[in-house]
């Protein structure tokens, strides 16, 4: 970090370009740390596995645990006052500076926050992500000293992680790569030596590029795993799409007049509801005629 | 699309597809447009300050998809044609979608060009090109009907083919027209053909009309599943229509400002965050 700790150094461009990540340390006071955990607490009837368990595995053996994934979404839309310590680590400065160097000003708020909470025994969720195939929807690249990165998750620790505990692991570098990921890295059978655990405590804060491999091992701390995710996206970017996705939603009845491939191409950007694939028309042609597909969308891999 | 097409694509930026309308579609579409002629609306000059671009303001005839039936209908049957979802699920991928438009173009003789805009650089990760192990990808794609002819340097649209993979800035002559080192071309169309072209990654524009007849280009502009321009997505963008009240209700100036729904044609009406050196985070002025 530069002395002005709003200012983003060249060594952090440098760390951030060959990893795929970044980590601030510190970041958050202990006041922080205890406002945040005291407002998850207090709506603690919130925290949910809503994709069950086994669903992030997706029959990883090694990644299985005993319970799924506990979630609390809409954390910035909690009664107030609950919902503050959230907002304030919306546009928190150190956030705001390096967004605007890393994914350009106007960056916005794709989905999330959400909360990430894991007790001892939590399964783990699969590792996702490469720079093969190209996903636009969040995608690296650095030209002529910019960095573009379309799609950036920042995480805040509220819990400690230490060494071997689990949580967050990643593929350093592989934001870069042009070649497919093995599945037995994916699913941790064989890491090769290149999955990554960083060790954090509360108040620290992670940004990683969503372009690089990145999962979750289960989780064997003794106590819990809080971590709050922002998703962020550069001004033009899309990954969930809004509440108005339908063409009815985005033109009007008119469009009722027109044919169902008609129709598909009128549906709003996006490629996912909340963390679930949308599902919407696809068209296929081969030059002749135009067939219409309804199901979840799969694009990039 | 196949082989020589995508080589053709990724070399230059655009592709010039024939004959996708027939002489009878053709007819048939210029009869409804002459019906409606009354209604086009003619718009500033975007020649700006170019010498070789400079002539009248640039007219258009408004909501064609939304005319009667049946004369929405030739209009309603380009947005999902085959020649175009055949292309734009390469081009794009799948999933493809209509970002706004169309703008349907119908310049007189002495109606200005439009100053070459677009460029790879600066990268503009939305409309960006890109090719990775023999997949091809592009977020934006115009689609450009004729509906008329368009001869060798009689104007119309006009291009900088390769712009999309330039890693230095576009000079001002090639901006402009006025000192366009050769690099300007603008493909030959017939009534019928089809122009497909990448949006903002390559450098276009258009040179002036010069023919006794009218260009008649109708534009559709697709993006890949993934990117926002304009069109609905600018209408839904505000905070408080595309987030849930619960959401966004009470929110600063500051935090307001990152919840904004995604696109990229703004003119200064998304506020964008800076960091002052005390680490106040306020909008910038």
């Amino acid at each position: 970090m530069s002395d002005n700790p709003y200012i983003v150094s060249e060594e952090e461009k440098y760390f951030f370009d060959l990893r795929g990540y970044l980590i601030f340390r510190d970041i958050l006071s202990q006041a922080e740390i205890d406002a945040c955990n005291a407002a998850i607490d207090a709506n603690a009837d919130k925290i949910i596995a809503p994709r069950g368990q086994g669903n992030l595995t997706r029959g990883a053996t090694a990644l299985e645990g005993k319970r799924g994934r506990h979630e609390m979404w809409e954390l910035i839309g909690l009664p107030s006052p609950h919902r503050e310590p959230f907002r304030d680590l919306l546009v928190h400065p150190l956030v705001v500076s390096r967004l605007n160097e890393f994914s350009g000003k106007g960056f916005r708020l794709d989905h999330g926050p959400a909360l990430i909470e894991s007790i001892e025994g939590d399964e783990g969720h699969w590792l996702h992500a490469s720079g093969e195939p190209f996903n636009p929807a969040v995608s690296y690249h650095q030209q002529n000293g910019k960095i573009y990165a379309r799609g950036i998750t920042v995480a805040w620790q509220l819990t400690d992680v230490n060494a071997g505990d689990g949580g967050f692991a990643c593929v350093p570098g592989s934001h870069k790569t042009a070649e497919p990921t093995p599945d037995d890295l994916r699913e941790m059978v064989d890491d090769m030596g290149l999955v990554y655990q960083p060790e954090m405590k509360a108040g620290d804060v992670l940004f990683f590029c969503e372009t690089m491999t990145h999962g979750t091992l289960p989780w064997k701390g003794k106590g819990k795993r809080r971590s709050i995710l922002y998703k962020y996206a550069s001004r033009a970017a899309n990954r969930a799409v809004g509440k108005h996705f339908t063409p009815q939603e985005r033109y009007g009845d008119w469009v009722n007049e027109l044919t169902p491939a008609q129709q598909a191409v009128l549906y709003g950007p996006g490629m996912h509801q909340g963390e679930k694939t949308v599902v919407m028309p696809t068209l296929e042609s081969d030059g002749k005629e135009v067939t219409v597909t309804e199901g979840p969308l799969k694009l990039f891999g | 699309m196949d082989a020589r097409e995508r080589y053709f694509w990724d070399l230059t930026g655009h592709l010039v597809v024939k004959g996708v309308l027939s002489k009878e579609e053709v007819e048939q579409t210029n009869e409804i447009v002459d019906r409606y002629s009354d209604r086009v609306k003619v718009g500033g000059s975007t020649a700006r300050d170019s010498v070789a671009f400079a002539g009248t303001g640039r007219p258009m005839l408004p909501g064609i998809l939304e005319f009667p039936k049946p004369d929405c209908d030739p209009f309603h049957n380009m947005l999902a044609h085959p020649a175009v979802v055949s292309r734009l699920n390469v081009m794009c991928g799948k999933g493809f979608r209509l970002d706004h438009g169309p703008m349907f173009i119908v310049s007189n003789k002495g109606t200005a060009g439009h100053t070459m805009h677009g460029n790879g650089e600066p990268h503009r990760p939305h409309v960006a090109y890109h090719h990775q192990n023999g997949i091809t990808y592009v977020g934006g794609v115009t689609v450009a009907w004729q509906l008329h002819d368009c001869k060798e340097g009689m104007g119309g649209f006009a291009c900088v083919p390769a712009s999309h993979k330039a890693n230095f800035p576009m000079p001002l002559g090639v901006k402009t027209g006025d000192g366009d080192m050769d690099l300007i071309y603008q493909p030959v169309v017939e009534a019928g053909d089809v122009v497909f072209f990448m949006d903002s990654a390559q450098s276009h524009g258009a040179t002036p009309w010069k023919l006794d007849t009218t260009r008649r280009s109708i534009l559709f502009k697709y993006a890949g599943r993934t990117s926002s321009r304009g069109g609905p997505s600018q209408t839904v963008a505000p905070p408080e229509i595309y987030w849930d009240k619960n959401i966004v209700e009470g929110m600063t100036p500051e935090q307001l400002a990152v919840m904004f729904g995604p696109y990229s044609n703004h003119r200064g009406e998304i506020p964008m965050l800076e960091v002052t050196k005390d680490g106040t985070v306020k909008i910038e002025e």
